[in-house]
């Protein structure tokens, strides 16, 4: 088990690097200049060179990748073009928003995966299924951004319930969550049922039913538990795109998450910015996989082995 | 010509089974009349069908001109004359949605036609060669795949600048992960049966190993990977039109559209309701049908 630890670490740090190092090419290769962005037209090209000395820009390419990875790794990505405060400052507050939202979403997603899968499961081929069933599909194929504007048009302004935009407000993470929560826990629901479908026809669950068991326990106790690993991979991979979907959410109820706060810095060129976003970004995914890779393995040894 | 002999052939007409049962069939024939059983996928692959030939034909459906604007019919409610009502600047919300119907469908079309190539030639390479050429591609499709996708197309847009070409690069440059990690892993099961070994022992090349004996084995494989994927690509065209990455105005996308609705949601609800239906029927009648078209085709890809 150790070595297995070891060896997906290992994996994770190479990913790592190889973010950065992509990260760093591509803002190196995008045109327009930062500098000049900056101090927009009025500055005169000898103002222009002292700037450029004084950010690093002028150094060689490597050595400005490797102070960048120096920095990096001591926690210091440096001062953001446009707002004089460091990186680190601006990318936590952004942080905390989205991994709030991002986790309560998560959380959502799986109760309601759980039990509109497990319903739709037991009731297999009745009209609950098909129902649950039918609803699920329309929520995977509605935008999440979508069910967001329909929620703000009738939570926030008809009814009034709940502010549509901004955090300052109570109640504010309540649309953000519920909407992405739908989104992905209609997907897992979809999967839910097929996993467990698969597991109540096994033997096991028979025995089980036939010893008598309520039914309770049999679903309980045999089914879902089975059921375990492959809910396990499902959440995973959900968190790995719910950092997706909760960047585009934030954009939709205007809140200062690391969604909003890459694109106002991708579309400003602020270098240093865009680069601890992206850095942000990539750790947490990479975590976020390790973590999910590493359960896999304490759950199912065949993993492990192989 | 059948597949049985005379004798046998009688004896299961006797069972019950017609004639159209017993003839030989292709791979696909069979999948063909195990997917016409499916109602639903047909009732979706009807709707693709009538929603492309709108598409195609959207000058000739559209009962306005989707760039007229109208300052006097600004943010008009739905009417027999409008029948979605009309945007900020008055276009008809009708005829921009048809228009917006060409931009979906062109999205999920082209995007496939990149990522497929480029997953099959590198997935085949991976798993046919194995060793260093399997490591180093799967490292990249493992990097890549580590960029959430939305700070990835963020990249893009920011290098090449925002547009309906460069949306197809940037899905194009994603997409092809997971069809080549599926071929990947088909080839590699492959890559060991005896029709492979038959056709290297007659001294058959590498390449016409892969293009011509694994290629297309993989290629039921290949169809439902990309149908599946169609859904997601129009996705996420809507979701960058939506952050004002992709299609630029006054094109009309359907993301773009519920965008610019956002500033509208007091005045008139249904501007930001019709454009996300669209997305909601179409993204709908694909996936159904995908998931008929993998039952039919390749039952072993269920939990897909």
């Amino acid at each position: 088990m150790a070595k297995y630890i070891a060896k997906r670490i290992g994996q994770a740090l190479i990913v790592m690097f190889l973010v950065s190092l992509l990260t760093f090419i591509m803002i190196n290769v995008a045109p327009g200049d930062p500098v000049a962005v900056m101090l927009e037209k009025q500055a005169d090209p000898e103002t222009i060179q002292r700037v450029r000395e004084q950010l690093g820009l002028d150094r060689p390419y490597h050595e400005q990748f490797i102070s960048f990875i120096k920095g990096a790794v001591t926690g210091d990505l440096g001062n953001s073009y446009f707002q004089k405060e460091p990186v680190t400052a601006i990318v936590g507050r952004g942080f905390v928003i989205t991994v709030q939202l991002g986790l309560l979403a998560l959380a959502l997603s799986v109760c309601i995966g759980l039990v509109v899968g497990t319903l739709a499961a037991l009731f297999r081929g009745t009209w609950i299924d098909h129902s649950l069933m039918f609803v699920a599909m329309l929520g995977i194929s509605a935008p999440a951004f979508w069910i967001a504007v329909l929620m703000q048009l009738y939570f926030g302004l008809k009814l009034g319930w709940f502010p549509i935009s901004g955090s300052e407000q109570a109640g504010w993470l309540v649309m953000p969550v519920i909407c992405l929560g739908i989104s992905y826990g209609a997907s897992s629901a979809r999967l839910v049922r097929t996993n467990m479908i698969e597991v109540l026809s096994q033997d096991y669950v028979r025995t089980a039913r036939s010893k008598g068991l309520n039914e309770f326990v049999v679903v309980g106790k045999h089914v879902l538990k089975n059921a375990g690993i492959s809910i396990i991979t499902l959440t995973g991979m959900q968190l790995r795109s719910l950092i997706s979907g909760a960047m585009v959410i934030e954009t939709v109820f205007s809140l200062r998450g690391l969604g909003s706060v890459s694109y106002a810095a991708i579309m400003s060129r602020d270098i240093p910015l865009v680069q601890g976003c992206v850095l942000y970004v990539a750790i947490v995914y990479v975590l976020v996989n390790l973590v999910v890779d590493l359960m896999y393995g304490v759950l199912d040894p065949r993993i492990r082995l192989s | 010509m059948g597949i049985f002999s005379k004798r046998r052939e009688m004896q299961l007409k006797d069972l019950g089974f017609t004639a159209e049962d017993l003839a030989s069939r292709t791979l696909y024939q069979d999948a063909w009349r195990r997917l016409k059983k499916n109602k639903l996928a047909m009732v979706c692959l009807f709707v693709i069908i009538v929603i492309a030939i709108v598409a195609i034909f959207a000058p000739l459906v559209a009962p306005y001109d989707p760039f007229e604007t109208d300052p006097f019919n600004r943010l008009q409610k739905p009417s027999a004359e409008h029948w979605c009502g009309t945007d900020d600047l008055g276009r008809d919300i009708f005829s921009r949605i048809i228009y917006g119907a060409r931009v979906s469908l062109l999205v999920g079309v082209v995007t496939e036609g990149i990522a497929v190539p480029i997953g099959i030639v590198l997935g085949c390479i991976a798993g046919y060669y194995g060793g260093w050429a399997d490591m180093i591609i799967s490292r990249i499709i493992e990097v890549l795949g580590s960029f959430p996708f939305i700070i990835f197309a963020l990249c893009v847009m920011f290098i090449i600048g925002p547009g309906i070409l460069n949306i197809f690069i940037a899905l194009g440059c994603i997409g092809w992960l997971g069809h080549a990690r599926q071929i990947r892993a088909a080839v590699i099961q492959l890559k060991n049966s005896e029709f492979v070994e038959a056709a290297k022992a007659s001294g058959a090349s590498d390449f016409d190993i892969i293009f011509k004996h694994l290629v297309p084995n993989c290629l039921a494989t290949v169809i439902v990977v990309a149908t599946i994927d169609i859904p997601s690509d129009i996705m996420f065209e809507a979701t960058l039109s939506f952050m004002g990455l992709g299609i630029q105005p006054p094109n009309p996308s359907w993301g773009s559209m519920i965008s610019e609705a956002q500033d509208y949601l007091r005045q008139v609800p249904s501007y930001s309701i019709f454009p996300g239906i669209a997305i909601m029927l179409l993204v709908l009648a694909f996936n159904n049908f995908g998931d008929g078209l993998r039952d039919a085709l390749d039952p072993k890809l269920k939990n897909l």
